[in-house]
């Protein structure tokens, strides 16, 4: 059957790509032809092939943000920023989760899917095993299958944006680090173990980069809480990790803010600078706006990145913009409800 | 007024009910089946053109016309682009077949965003109908994608 009767099928798909994102919820219930296209990873590459896609990004937000001065533990939520239209909006809750995210928690973008997983259960503390998955088109929720092994927290967490998603390190119920690492294919909904990494990384941060995984930084089980500097990646070609890189970081820092930058370069916030690794270097780009001095999170997006941070610990969180092409900052205007504390932040391309 | 006595070269096209129209090269060259064509050398002097009719290739040497003239700022070009896009459907349709095999991405590029954008605030039995296409989802099917699509049914237009 023709997508659109009386088009060649190849030119209909390229009226379909146009469809705004936020009607394509609408033309996946058209026909079976136009779901399985809407459904097709290749859709999503001609959309962003094609200059259409928009950066969505989510983030893990802490619902007031006054409630911190009270040290009453804030109750987090999913936040949508549409960074073009300026829309903020808020996520249908966990399934399992109807009064708050589970504390700490993972988040990372595949294809049109929004994944979730790990952190405490904000009632029981118990970690949580379980993958929540959102799906932009349908506006939905499915949970996928557990975390394999045991309970795991801290780990490090990144996607190649497109099929799988990575977990390594972090520490298991007793605080020891761990070294094994783990994969998840979103569409089969199948997990697969990978070889361990060379030492053990708790509080390691996931970074998929030049068609790698990289695990940053973190410390061993005698180490608690003592950042090291090393880092190792897994390539995927290969299914090997390459050597360590001993003196990666530079300076023993928690790794948290290290991001990937989409032009083949790594970025950090540390010691109230914006830094870019250069010919294994890191070398300071501009200082940080002094309202987001404490930096906690780093998100980038096309050629920006979004600092989430404060002037001190326990003040209020604000968001800052650079432009990565002149290195100027704009500060993220924010509703007052959604200007929590920042746990996790991710954007996806839709 | 130019006095040079530089001739301007020009093409002429001939549509499938044996129409001709007679073009200067530099805008007929943009589409780049045409250009292929000339720079083959398998065209003579008259280039036909057995896909198009006349009445739509009126409308493509308009459009050309327009795209070839560097003068016309960026604005004022997207604001042309708009308005030459205010066409029913099926003329649109016809539109979009002529600029796929003459090859004018342009002009394809924004008959399709123009498909696209009919489909805005419209439930999914709109676009069957506008578009005629069968709807070959199972009773069954058809419920679960409501119930999960729920969001989408809001806030349509009135069919």
């Amino acid at each position: 059957m023709e997508l659109i009767p009386g088009l060649p099928d190849d030119v209909a798909f390229e009226c379909l790509i146009r469809v705004p994102f936020d009607h394509l919820s609408t033309a996946a219930s058209v026909s079976t032809a136009w779901k399985v296209k809407i459904e097709l990873p290749e859709f999503r590459h001609r959309r962003k092939i094609t200059g259409l896609t928009r950066p969505i990004i989510v983030m893990a937000q802490a619902k007031e943000s006054h409630a911190m001065k009270f040290m009453s533990m804030p109750v987090y939520q999913l936040v949508v920023y549409e960074a073009e239209s300026g829309n903020w909006y808020k996520l249908p809750p966990l399934p399992r989760f109807p009064n708050g995210l589970p504390m700490f928690c993972q988040l990372v973008g595949v294809g049109l899917d929004l994944i979730i997983m790990g952190g405490y259960d904000p009632v029981t503390w118990e970690v949580s095993k379980s993958v929540f998955i959102y799906n932009f088109i349908s506006a939905k929720w499915r949970q996928g299958v557990d975390v394999p092994g045991g309970p795991r927290s801290f780990f490090a967490c990144a996607s190649d944006s497109d099929l799988m998603v990575f977990i390594a390190g972090g520490h298991d119920n007793n605080k020891n680090a761990l070294r094994s690492v783990i994969m998840y294919d979103v569409v089969k909904d199948a997990w697969t173990p990978l070889p361990d990494m060379s030492r053990e990384r708790d509080e390691c941060k996931g970074v998929f980069h030049n068609e790698k995984f990289h695990v940053i930084g973190g410390y061993d089980t005698e180490g608690q809480g003592r950042f090291e500097r090393s880092a190792e990646a897994f390539d995927i070609a290969t299914w090997q990790w390459r050597d360590v890189e001993e003196n990666f970081l530079g300076i023993a820092t928690c790794p948290r803010t290290c991001v990937d930058g989409g032009d083949g370069r790594l970025y950090m916030c540390r010691e109230g600078n914006v830094v870019v690794l250069e010919n294994a270097t890191w070398q300071v780009i501009t200082g940080l706006p002094i309202e987001v001095i404490n930096a906690t999170y780093l998100t980038r997006w096309h050629d920006r990145l979004l600092v989430i941070g404060s002037p001190k610990f326990g003040e209020p969180h604000k968001g800052y913009v650079m432009d990565l092409k002149n290195q100027r900052w704009a500060r993220l205007e924010a509703p007052e409800e959604y200007s929590g504390h920042v746990q996790s932040s991710y954007c996806l391309d839709i | 007024m130019a006095t040079t006595t530089t001739e301007t070269k020009m093409l002429t096209l001939c549509t499938s009910d044996k129409q001709q129209f007679q073009i200067e090269e530099t805008i007929a060259l943009q589409a780049v089946t045409i250009r292929n064509m000339v720079e083959d050398e398998c065209a003579s002097n008259v280039i036909p053109l057995p896909n198009v009719n006349s009445k739509i290739m009126i409308q493509i040497i308009e459009y050309l016309k327009k795209h070839v003239d560097s003068s016309v700022s960026k604005e004022d070009m997207e604001k042309f682009d708009s308005a030459f896009v205010e066409k029913k459907l099926s003329e649109i349709f016809d539109i979009i077949l002529a600029a796929n095999y003459l090859n004018i991405k342009n002009l394809l590029d924004i008959c399709c965003q123009r498909v696209a954008d009919v489909m805005k605030n419209k439930s999914p039995e709109w676009v069957r109908r506008t578009f005629n296409i069968v709807n070959d989802f199972t009773a069954e099917e058809e419920a679960k994608i409501r119930k999960e699509h729920e969001w989408a049914f809001e806030g349509v237009d009135e069919d």
